[in-house]
């Protein structure tokens, strides 16, 4: 496995694909708080240092589905899978091998982003006004759900041996998950009562009455458990700092990481390669 | 014998369609194994099983004496080195980084070695070239440098000389050949160019439809195949008799057809076996070469 990860981590510092996501990282937390900072000064709002921290995950699925499906495809396109195999590495090493390359690109973009975030954003914005035990456990869970998309999205492109399929399942995978996630985001934001305009004697009066699309009951208890369990998810209420269930969230991540990566194992150890 | 690869009654079945049908083979250490088969006949199906791409339905196989379900057979895996299909090289990297990383995979304690590799494939003029401005030679001989790395002393090759020109085709050919004699590199070597593995081959296992016809060496290829006439008399006892006179090299093949080997007298041969009362039927020369051996082995149908 070692020889494995040493052979991985040597073509990851070349591949730039991995370099240009990095990047990306820095100028969009360096844009965000300029735009922030530019916002506070017209405005005349103040700007909580917390309120931006975690802005990046909201992209960091999108990113990991392009990184993982372009940098594993790659081994089933040139066919370099097979020089791993004819020596005699076994599978799971392989696979896993994949997943915790994955897993350190995702979290290498991750602590990028914050770490860019705050050097930027303390000296403009101040420090974080939270306790920093939620701020940890925010960045913990954070965390988490990146190694979640590393297994997710090491699954698709270890069985999928066809790069450009990879390429095109992990981007649907990834805005698939973001629409759901801003649907039920906007499905639980509505508000319980609301303003409703009514004709009385002539005159438009407003009445506030019962919004008939705040959910309630078992149907709003499943909405927010599908969006504490799905990744994006999870990056939505960190991100925007309306975590209902942080403790829950990290424990789904590790459902998710341990399930997706215990099926993809036995996936792959019956695929017939090529 | 010491045998590197011996199969024993290997299947593989995709669905419904059987590529590999009960296939036997051994290939023997220190040989140049030529795998002949039309396409379609299990060829890179079986190279694929021993390479542990696939797993088969059926049947085992041994490298080196190791099982395939053996958990030591890892130890046999990094004894051999393989292009199957088409090379396994990262494109986006040169011919000596594909080489680090393939030392990096199989654990190589330094570099070293690289350079000579190079040199010994003929690429060590291409310097900061990546492998996707190479050409499909050049490529077949980083595959086999990649395949090298590590000492192995098992070399797998699924038809190496495709879409090669016929410079290419010479310098593969001499590479193997080098591999074998100075480095003592056991080859296998899958081929439907019956003439290129004709120059190259020490053994060959004719395969077709999944299973292999015949395995024969090449000294028996060449005993079979060399210049003979065939000869039809009522009787090859009487034949025999008369040919042991002469001292002429022949065989049987029945109780009427023979083949004689050497430079015959017709009519000389002709009155002689009259005289012991042998009629002389019929008779015609034969010289067969690989490709009509192969033909009248298989028996020359269509590829499926």
């Amino acid at each position: 496995m070692s020889k494995l990860l040493h052979s991985n981590f040597a073509r990851l510092k070349r591949y730039p694909i991995f370099w240009i996501e990095m990047i990306l990282a820095i100028g969009y937390s360096i844009f965000v708080c300029m735009t922030l900072y530019q916002d506070m000064i017209r405005y005349e709002e103040s700007v909580a240092m917390e309120s931006i921290l975690f802005n990046f995950l909201v992209l960091i699925g999108i990113v990991m589905a392009v990184f993982c499906s372009l940098f594993i495809g790659t081994e089933y396109s040139d066919g370099t899978i097979r020089n791993k195999l004819i020596i005699g590495h076994s599978r799971n090493n392989i696979f896993i091998s994949n997943f915790i390359l994955c897993m350190i690109v995702g979290l290498l973009i991750y602590l990028t982003a914050v770490i860019t975030t705050c050097a930027v954003g303390v000296p403009l914005f101040g420090w974080i006004q939270i306790k920093w035990s939620s701020c940890l456990l925010l960045f913990v869970d954070g965390a988490l759900l990146c190694i979640a998309y590393a297994a997710i999205y090491n699954v698709i492109a270890m069985l999928t041996t066809n790069k450009a399929h990879t390429a095109i399942i992990s981007t649907l995978v990834a805005f698939g998950l973001l629409f759901v996630t801003i649907w039920l985001y906007q499905s639980l934001q509505q508000p319980e009562m609301m303003q409703q305009a009514v004709m009385e004697g002539g005159e438009i009066e407003l009445e506030t009455v019962r919004n008939p699309n705040y959910l309630t009951g078992l149907k709003r208890e499943i909405y927010q458990f599908i969006l504490d369990f799905i990744p994006s998810g999870q990056a939505t209420q960190i991100s925007s700092l309306e975590v209902v269930h942080p403790y829950w969230m990290g424990i789904y991540s590790i459902i998710i990481i341990f399930v997706f990566n215990l099926i993809g194992m036995i996936c792959f150890q019956k695929k017939d390669l090529k | 014998m010491e045998y590197v690869l011996k199969t024993n009654a290997l299947s593989k079945q995709y669905g419904h369609f059987k590529a590999l049908n009960g296939l036997s083979m051994n290939v023997p250490k220190g040989a140049i194994y030529g795998f002949v088969g039309k396409n379609g006949a299990g060829k890179t199906t079986l190279i694929r099983l021993i390479c542990g791409l696939q797993a088969p339905t059926e049947g085992e196989y041994f490298l080196y004496g190791k099982r395939h379900t053996q958990k030591n057979i890892v130890k046999s895996r990094r004894r051999m080195g393989a292009v199957v299909e088409t090379p396994s090289v990262y494109m986006d990297m040169t011919a000596r980084e594909n080489l680090k990383q393939q030392c990096m995979i199989l654990g190589c304690p330094s570099f070293d070695g690289i350079d000579e590799l190079l040199e010994l494939v003929g690429l060590s003029h291409t310097g900061k070239k990546k492998a996707k401005h190479f050409s499909l030679g050049m490529r077949q001989r980083l595959g086999i440098a990649i395949a090298l790395v590590g000492n192995p002393d098992f070399l797998v090759l699924d038809e190496p000389v495709n879409g090669l020109d016929p410079q290419g085709i010479i310098e593969i050919r001499e590479l193997i050949l080098k591999l074998n004699r100075e480095y003592q590199i056991t080859v296998l070597v899958s081929s439907h160019i019956l003439d290129e593995l004709s120059k190259l081959a020490t053994h060959y296992g004719f395969i077709d439809q999944g299973h292999i016809v015949r395995e024969i060496s090449a000294k028996e290829l060449e005993q079979a195949c060399r210049k003979c006439v065939q000869i039809e008399v009522s009787s090859t006892k009487i034949l025999a008799y008369v040919l042991d006179e002469w001292g002429m090299e022949y065989t049987i093949l029945s109780d009427t057809k023979a083949e004689l080997f050497g430079k015959i007298n017709v009519t000389e041969l002709t009155i002689r076996l009259a005289k012991e009362h042998c009629e002389v039927k019929s008779m015609q020369e034969k010289e067969e070469s690989l490709e009509s051996y192969y033909i009248r082995l298989i028996g020359g149908r269509k590829d499926e």
